[in-house]
Parts: structure tokens; C-alpha cells; sequence
């Protein structure tokens, strides 16, 4: 008798089960979760396509995948949930499950969502949000950077809308050293004065953070208004509040380092819709 | 779509207490922002924090502070913690203090650099950058207020944020 589909490992069909996977982190949606895992490092016999089962406590949700992240749909929002993932073969065998997933809660998105982020991995003198869509009410960036100039206390950050480098911001601003306070303004800028306080390149582990309110930036009928926070406390710290001077919506963001020197690595700027 | 802005845990106190602290914080999110609305027993004075529970001497502030007469500004380093200057306002009638904290990239391996403002309508307004010097992710944020306790009913609310 000829033997077709020899077992291998034991005189099961299907063969030996897979290994647990091991289980990642779960990520909430709305009314879905996202569950990351790695994939054993025995997946079972044969070579047909391994799919992969989340499981939700409580509840039993399921989702599949033939690779991470498997996406849960069905949950319940405002009800904490721990997941487990098992493989199964093209055999249909199944492993066992892996370790229950950190605890997540479901909730309906909210008014204030991610648009893009640009982490700076070698030294960039500026950094550009481009496309930027025109469907929030107002725009938060938040960010932290270092500068590669070596010299001076500390260096700033300056900003454009949209590629206009000409005369046509105005802005008001303060800033301290903890020591001696400066105040200024103009009203015919070619950019605007942003972050202050960012450190020189060789100041260690420090970056100056930024937190930047950029209001109504897709009303065509006004002049955008916007306010910057930055600062690091061994350096500078400052506030300011600048207008740029066009009804244009806000398309494109660019922040450039100081006086002709680079962001450097780890600087980065992550850009926010918030809708109203 | 993971949600970009969620809600992490929130306390309200039910009584009058000197301190609190947020543990547990998951290191999922890029970003930390805490919201805390707070009377003191006493009032018009600074709220501070702690990170991870390090007493050690290593915060920095630098402030600038307001009080409807004058204007003055401040900078301190090596400090065993940082402060909401008037953050906590007097305990009378429906004036509170309020205090909001970004901590920026809190589960990176640079030192932690910080945004607040806060302040009460009764004491004055502040407007502050921080830093811990430490590479640890945040995990945990200590309370408490300058002197005397926190009031029944001071909220401290703790966001995670999301990057791209």
C-alpha cells in the first residue's frame, strides 16, 4: 500500500502542532482592537500558508491573518479586553495559544488625530509637512529638536506656510533665560520665530520640546493665526504668537533649523488635526 | 485606526489628601499629557512633581511667572522635583487652579523635556519648560502640593498621545 502524506512527528494527518506564537501589543480602535505578534518558530507541517487567530477575553471576537497585526472587529466600546493569538496549519491543526495580550478599551475616534510624523535621522537643515489635508478645524505640532551648531547658548527654529519665504509674517514674542527676559516683534518677517532654547549638538541627551497651536489653518477667510511653546530649562524658554498674513489654507508646513545649521538626529515634529 | 488622543486613567479626590501618584503607565503612546484641576487646602501655592518616583536631583525649571502686577522669571537645576508654580488655588468658592503638562517623547531614551502652564485667577499664571534627566520611559508621576493637601474634588487626568 503506497503511503501518501507520511506524518512526521506522530501518526496524526495533519502532523505536530504548531508553537505559540508569541503575542505582541494590542492596539485599540473604534470598536476594533490591532494585535501584533511574532510568528513561532514552528509553524507545523507542509508549506501551505499559516493563519494566524486572535481571540478576545471576553467575548470570544475573532480576527485572521496570514501575518501581523491581525485586526478584531465586533468589540464593544468602553469594554476592556486581553487577546490571545494561535497558528494553524494548512492542515487545519491548530497550537497552542500564546500569552494574553496588555488590556485595551475600545473607544470611538476622537476630534484630535495623527496626520504625519518626520523624525530627522541624520542632520537636515529643515524639515517639510506637505499635503496637508484641509478637513480639521485646527492644526498641533508637537515636537523636540537639537541643533548642530556647536557655538552659541542656544539655537531657535523658524517656520513657513505653504513656501512663502517673502515679508509676510508677523509675530510677538518673549523669552527668558530664567535670568534676563526678552521681548520683540516685527511685522514684516520672512518666516516665523517658533522654538527657542534648542540645545547645541554636544549638549548630551537634551532636546528643547515645542507644542504649536496653528488656529482655523483652512479658513479661507482669514489670516492664520498661530502660538508656539518651546523651551528646554537649561537653555531658553519661549512664547509667541505669529500671523501669517494670507487667506491660503495651510498645505505645506516647513521648520527650519538656525542660522543655516541642521535639525539632527532625533529631532522630530509630529503634526495633529484637531477638528472642531 | 488606533485612536491618536486617549484618556489613560483619571483621579478624583475624595478627600483631602498631600499627594498622588499615577502609576502604571503603559508605554504605548509617543506622548503624555496631564490635565489637573486642583483647590489646596491652603491655596496660592505651587504644585510639584516627581517622575518614576526618582528623589533624586534631577529636574530643571524655567518659568515665567505673572500675577497681574508684575512679571518675573526663574530657572532652576538640580532640583529633587519640578513645579506648577500657583497651580493649586485657594480652596474658596468655585476658583480652582489649573495645571497642563506635555511630557514630549516620554518612552524615548533621551532625557525627558517638558511643557506647562498653569495658574489661578486668585494667585497668578505661569507658563514653565522642565526636563528630568533621565533616559527612562515614564512610568509613573508623583503629585503633591507645596505645602498643606489637596482639596476634595481635584481632577488629575493623564492622556496618551499617538504619533504617525
Amino acid at each position: 500500500m503506497a503511503i501518501t502524506n507520511p506524518p512526521i512527528g506522530n501518526l496524526a494527518a495533519g502532523g505536530l502542532a504548531p508553537l505559540a506564537p508569541t503575542i505582541g501589543t494590542a492596539t485599540a480602535g473604534d470598536t476594533q482592537a490591532t494585535v501584533a505578534f511574532t510568528a513561532p518558530s514552528w509553524v507545523g507541517k507542509g508549506t501551505g500558508t499559516v493563519t494566524y487567530t486572535a481571540t478576545s477575553s471576553p467575548g470570544g471576537f475573532t480576527g485572521t491573518a496570514t501575518s501581523s497585526p491581525i485586526t478584531v472587529t465586533g468589540l464593544t466600546n468602553g469594554t476592556a479586553y486581553t487577546f490571545t493569538v494561535t497558528a494553524t496549519t494548512s492542515y487545519g491543526v491548530t497550537g497552542a495559544s500564546s500569552a494574553a495580550s496588555n488590556s485595551i478599551t475600545p473607544a470611538a475616534q476622537g476630534s484630535y488625530e495623527s496626520i504625519a510624523t518626520i523624525t530627522v535621522s541624520s542632520d537636515t537643515p529643515s524639515i517639510t509637512f506637505n499635503s496637508i489635508p484641509n478637513t480639521y478645524k485646527h492644526l498641533q505640532i508637537i515636537g523636540m529638536a537639537k541643533n548642530s551648531e556647536f557655538y552659541t547658548a542656544s539655537a531657535s527654529c523658524s517656520a513657513t506656510f505653504n513656501g512663502d519665504t517673502g515679508s509676510n509674517y508677523n509675530g510677538h514674542y518673549g523669552y527668558t533665560n530664567g535670568t534676563i527676559t526678552i521681548g520683540g516683534s516685527a511685522s514684516s518677517w520672512s518666516n516665523m520665530y517658533i522654538m527657542e532654547g534648542v540645545p547645541r549638538n554636544y549638549a548630551g541627551a537634551a532636546y528643547s520640546g515645542l507644542i504649536w497651536d496653528i488656529l482655523d489653518y483652512a479658513d479661507t477667510n482669514k489670516w492664520k493665526t498661530s502660538y508656539a511653546q518651546s523651551g528646554y530649562p537649561n537653555t531658553y524658554m519661549m512664547y509667541a504668537s505669529n500671523l501669517w498674513r494670507s487667506t491660503s489654507a495651510v498645505s505645506s508646513i516647513t521648520i527650519t533649523a538656525y542660522g543655516g545649521f541642521n535639525h539632527v538626529a532625533g529631532s522630530f515634529f509630529a503634526l495633529y488635526g484637531i477638528k472642531g | 485606526m488606533a485612536i491618536t488622543y486617549s484618556p489613560i486613567m483619571t483621579t478624583t479626590l475624595g478627600s483631602s489628601q498631600q499627594s498622588i501618584t499615577l502609576s502604571s503607565i503603559p508605554a504605548t503612546y509617543t506622548h503624555l499629557r496631564l490635565k489637573c484641576v486642583t483647590q489646596a487646602t491652603v491655596g496660592g501655592i505651587s504644585v510639584q512633581f516627581r517622575l518614576n518616583g526618582d528623589t533624586g536631583t534631577n529636574y530643571n525649571d524655567m518659568n515665567i511667572n505673572g500675577n497681574g502686577t508684575v512679571a518675573t522669571s526663574s530657572v532652576y537645576s538640580g532640583n529633587t522635583y519640578c513645579n506648577f508654580t500657583w497651580g493649586a488655588a485657594i480652596a474658596t468658592g468655585s476658583n480652582w487652579g489649573t495645571n497642563f503638562l506635555d511630557i514630549i517623547n516620554y518612552n524615548s531614551g533621551y532625557n525627558k523635556v517638558m511643557i506647562s502652564r498653569s495658574g489661578s485667577v486668585t494667585n497668578g499664571t505661569s507658563f514653565a519648560t522642565h526636563s528630568w534627566s533621565s533616559g527612562s520611559v515614564v512610568n509613573s508621576i508623583y503629585i503633591q502640593t507645596y505645602s498643606d493637601a489637596f482639596s476634595i474634588g481635584s481632577t488629575f487626568t493623564l492622556y496618551g498621545i499617538l504619533k504617525a
